[in-house]
């Protein structure tokens, strides 16, 4: 097989939050010994994944098991506490919604994510080009974002997500969210990318549709990413 | 299409990018558009030159520019410092979702409000040509202001978002340090340097300090860097013939100081900003 494109060992994170939130300075002067009993959430526990060129990995848990979590420490959105992330290629981590801004327009948004993802400014319009042909919102083009449907930011947030040229690609939840119109162009989007012998991460709930995208399925719980074996046992009964 | 390797380049062209996709969207929509960029600075200096024109302005030549030329200054160092801060949650979507070095964040705030400043600035320069000043050939001083005021700024700027997530007091503290600094920086009053800056410090801290609160708040008015900052800036535009230029020693003492304050503030803010995701 070849070398892992994305890989993690031993990676750990973990939050802490007070018990009570204390917001004010009179809470901290007088109840200051509640202030010291806080909460520590163990969100990730020394999960390690390899991931390689060509795979598409899914990622399956209930919620607040840490999916997230440790798709963002592979992004590097966030630092792990213990462990290590290796990624080596040109990485695509785009959440559907991908932060844009209700103000600017369309094109505005692609513009700058994509300068944010390191493309050349003289790549941008054709990308853009193809985006917007791709999303089917050429006529919107122009627009403010505020204008479009939530439908319509789906569409061209995970047009951006897919259209954007990487090694790998993190997708966070693409399969939970639009109408059936959507998610059906979403697989097949996603279907054409992995013909096309791209590598992906995904994050879903839905396991079925895991188990038709993906080579293989992982599962986490209680912020452990549990063994392949095992999870293909209990999946099974 | 292709990525290319993050580099120098891709980063300014970012920067650039961004910082002027934030100009624009800041005015849009609004009827009176970048003239309100104007109306801060604008209304501050007439207020204050009403106040102050009787008590100082016979003391101080040309004060209509003296305070003008002190008032864009200073609108520039508290407007990026505070948007430094505002932009963590103004583009909190941004941070939560795409990986890319938020350092340029920073470098996107102070591009932004560069803009801003040399639009006052290009109003200073049709002042002083009405007054009859010539500045156009004192020009040349203009990126070392740039570069320095920049560096001042956005360093200060980084120390404060870099901890304004995790303390959320830092806001409200820094606009009322910022009112205080206001009246404790020579904006609107003379400032008075019998001497080289550093010579004069020296003598300062050798004895002559007196340790009241007047005493505190003159050694703070007169060696503070945005006073030198702007009193430099007046030097030059203003009373290059009776004052003279800083002198070449100076100009690079002075930069390299804001530079490694700068560097400083860079290393803390790179530092924390692996942790502005959970501090949400």
């Amino acid at each position: 097989m070849s070398d892992p494109i994305l890989s993690c060992s031993g990676v750990s994170k973990t939050f802490e939050v007070p018990l009570i939130p204390f917001g004010m300075l009179q809470d901290r002067l007088l109840r200051r010994p509640l202030l010291r009993e806080r909460r520590r959430i163990a969100a990730v526990r020394d999960a390690s994944l390899t991931i390689h060129s060509g795979e598409w990995v899914g990622l399956y848990g209930p919620n607040g098991c840490g999916k997230s979590t440790l798709l963002r420490m592979l992004g590097g959105l966030i630092a792990p506490d213990r462990g290590h992330v290796v990624c080596n290629g040109r990485l695509s981590c785009f959440d559907v919604t991908a932060g844009f801004h209700p103000e600017r327009s369309g094109a505005e948004n692609v513009h700058l994510h994509g300068l944010l993802h390191g493309l050349h400014p003289s790549a941008i319009p054709a990308l853009e080009d193809r985006i917007f042909a791709d999303a089917d919102l050429q006529n919107h083009r122009n627009l403010p974002l505020k204008c479009y449907s939530t439908g319509m930011q789906l569409r061209l947030g995970f047009t951006t997500a897919a259209t954007v040229d990487a090694d790998i690609y993190l997708f966070d939840e693409v399969l939970a969210v639009g109408d059936a119109a959507f998610r059906q162009r979403c697989q097949q989007t996603l279907r054409a990318m992995r013909q096309a012998g791209k590598t992906a991460l995904i994050v879903s709930h839905n396991l079925p549709e895991l188990h038709i995208l993906c080579d293989r399925v992982l599962c986490m719980e209680g912020g452990r990413v549990l063994p392949e074996q095992q999870y293909t046992v209990a999946a099974s009964h | 299409m292709t990525v290319s390797q993050s580099s120098f380049r891709q980063n300014l062209h970012t920067v650039l990018a961004f910082g002027w996709s934030d100009f624009v969207l800041k005015y849009r929509g609004s009827f009176f558009g970048y003239l309100w960029s104007l109306a801060a600075p604008l209304v501050r200096f007439l207020v204050i030159y009403y106040v102050f024109h009787p008590f100082v302005g016979r003391e101080i030549a040309q004060y209509p520019l003296y305070l003008f030329l002190g008032i864009i200054l200073w609108e520039h160092f508290t407007l990026t410092t505070t948007a430094c801060m505002t932009m963590l949650h103004e583009k909190s979507s941004l941070i939560k979702k795409v990986p890319f070095p938020r350092i340029l964040l920073v470098f996107v705030t102070g591009w932004t409000h560069l803009l801003i400043f040399l639009t006052h600035f290009a109003i200073f320069l049709a002042a002083a040509w009405a007054f009859g000043v010539p500045i156009l050939p004192r020009l040349w001083y203009l990126p070392i202001l740039l570069l320095q005021m920049s560096l001042l700024a956005l360093g200060v700027g980084m120390i404060l978002a870099a901890y304004c997530l995790k303390y959320r007091d830092i806001q409200h503290l820094w606009l009322i340090v910022s009112q205080l600094l206001f009246w404790l920086t020579p904006i609107m009053y003379p400032y008075r340097l019998e001497g080289p800056l550093w010579a004069v410090l020296l003598q300062t801290l050798k004895g002559s300090f007196t340790p009241t609160l007047v005493g505190f708040f003159d050694v703070f008015v007169r060696f503070q860097p945005l006073s030198i900052l702007i009193h430099d800036a007046r030097r030059v535009f203003l009373y290059a013939g009776t004052l003279g230029i800083p002198s070449f020693t100076h100009m690079i003492a002075f930069t390299a100081l804001c530079a490694i304050f700068f560097g400083l503030s860079a290393l803390v803010f790179v530092r924390r900003s692996r942790f502005f995701l959970q501090e949400y």
